[in-house]
């Protein structure tokens, strides 16, 4: 391979490893929004519809908020470049942003967009040299970039504790393996008029989300006391899935809720066995 | 193809264990011997490079690497009188939406000797691939210990392992990164399976099936450990 061909593959290498960045990017807000969203109006959720790449001029992610009384438009363009300018005229980030403000205001509707950039020193730079007639409807908002979705789960700390609101449980596994159903979802969707509700039904059917139940649940009495007889053995129902230890080395908890098919053959077993140890018992849990 | 390293090239026991591991016709009983005697000899590598006197070890595995590759560390960690507590996690392996991308590794199920100290971690798998159980263990300890360094030890590593699973931690932790292994492999097939690897997938070559039914799996090491835990505590 001769020089300049060299020089041209690894460009394009780095112009697909730079288009991956971004679409990871792009999924993992999507992600963040759609827990903030479902935080916010966890009463609400048919009713909020999230779309990607829609028509539009700012269109990497698209939210309809149709709660009433309080309706409205966001729109969200992303960037993870280290170097960004508002720039002019046509193909500019502020010719997009500006003809994105005059379509809606003939739609005669709220509306808000957001530039989200990863980068510090975009974040600055964007908000001190934002156009005068954007600032009414443009907030620039900084949502960094970890490498990863599990490094956001692990370290992005609002991002955790937007999972955190909604997992059962505060462990980075059970944060992440809620968070990557959530990604899962959506990222298997067409992207196209997504309700919340949606989406939040997949991560319910998929069953390693550990999403937290409101519901109030306990078990069975004869399970109780089956359990409460165990010597060391402890257990609660912990946002409707059941959690245990045992002395001071073990623990687990289900994957399945308490009132799910699934955790009631357990329960089943746990009776039929009548499991007088730990040693007894832990065959029967180590299924769930 | 497969990149061995210095230590396995100079060794015709470890390049033994390791194609037994490949080859097809081992059955079970020696596949598990393999990875034990592969255990003893990462550990003797591990052992070469550094210093483990008058520290505190904590060894970590999943369930099912605890009674074979683990014990084998094991075992080599008590005849060397170093202090030592064990951790083995139940992990639910699953790639969501049928992509290694969004793999996921919850821990059902753990069991954590107590410590209120631990200078070194060796985390233990039979092989590291994708990294996501090991990236999930790993996270879950250093959120509440802090050792000096971390060992991670294993048999193969696939090519990309190293760089993926630092690139999942801050610096301050990956920077305590030690990689100790025997073979690199630049494969892997359509069941995300790296070839040659260690043969296959380790649960069914084990004979314990799939990601699911081996976590009804109890090691003896566990069993035998959590006994005295348990007896010493009441």
């Amino acid at each position: 391979m001769d020089k300049r061909t060299k020089v041209y593959l690894t460009n394009k290498q780095r112009g697909g490893e730079v288009n991956q960045r971004g679409n990871d990017y792009e999924l993992t807000f999507a992600c963040y929004r759609i827990l903030q969203f479902v935080v916010r109006h966890s009463e609400n959720l048919q009713r909020i519809i999230f779309s990607s790449q829609c028509q539009g001029f700012i269109d990497d992610l698209f939210i309809e908020v149709k709660v009433p009384g309080n309706e409205k438009d966001l729109f969200h363009q992303l960037k993870t470049s280290q170097v960004l300018n508002w720039g002019n005229g046509e193909g500019s980030l502020s010719y997009d942003f500006d003809q994105q403000g005059k379509m809606q205001k003939k739609r005669n509707k709220p509306y808000h967009t957001y530039l989200v950039v990863s980068n510090d020193g975009v974040y600055l730079h964007m908000r001190r040299r934002i156009p005068r007639k954007l600032r009414k409807y443009v907030s620039i908002e900084k949502f960094p970039w970890f490498g990863s979705l599990n490094a956001h789960c692990a370290y992005h700390l609002q991002f955790r504790q937007l999972a955190a609101q909604l997992c059962a449980f505060q462990d980075t596994d059970k944060l992440d393996a809620l968070v990557k159903c959530i990604y899962a979802c959506w990222g298997a969707t067409d992207k196209k008029n997504i309700p919340l509700s949606q989406i939040l039904n997949c991560v319910r059917g998929i069953g390693y989300a550990y999403l937290k139940s409101t519901l109030p649940m306990i078990l069975r009495d004869r399970t109780a006391a089956i359990l409460q007889a165990i010597p060391g053995f402890r257990f609660n129902i912990t946002g409707g899935y059941f959690y245990w230890t045992f002395s001071n080395t073990d623990r687990g908890q289900s994957r399945y809720l308490v009132n799910s098919p699934e955790f009631r053959n357990i329960e089943n077993e746990i009776i039929a066995e009548n499991p007088a140890t730990f040693n007894d018992l832990e065959l029967i849990i180590s299924s769930i | 193809m497969r990149k061995l390293t210095t230590y396995a090239q100079h060794s015709d026991q470890v390049r033994g264990l390791l194609e037994k591991l490949i080859d097809k016709s081992t059955d079970e009983q020696q596949y598990a011997a393999s990875f034990y005697e592969l255990g003893r000899e990462l550990f003797a590598e591990l052992l070469q490079k550094f210093t483990l006197r008058n520290s505190k070890v904590m060894l970590a595995c999943s369930s099912e690497d605890a009674d074979w590759l683990s014990k084998g560390i094991l075992d080599k960690l008590n005849e060397s009188h170093i202090d030592t507590k064990l951790a083995v996690f139940w992990n639910l392996r699953v790639n969501l939406n049928n992509d290694a991308n969004l793999a996921i590794a919850p821990i059902t199920k753990s069991y954590i000797e107590q410590t209120d100290k631990v200078d070194y971690l060796i985390i233990c798998k039979s092989i590291i691939s994708s990294s996501c159980v090991v990236r999930t263990n790993i996270t879950y300890i250093t959120e509440t210990i802090d050792p000096a360094k971390i060992f991670v030890v294993s048999p193969v590593l696939f090519e990309k392992a190293i760089p993926n699973l630092k690139s999942e931690f801050p610096f301050k932790i990956s920077s305590k990164f030690e990689f100790i292994y025997f073979a690199e492999d630049d494969e892997i097939n359509e069941s995300h399976e790296v070839i040659p690897g260690i043969g296959g997938s380790v649960y069914k070559r084990l004979g314990l099936e799939d990601s699911f039914k081996k976590n009804r799996y109890i090691p003896t090491i566990v069993k035998e450990r959590r006994s005295t835990n348990f007896e010493a505590n009441k």
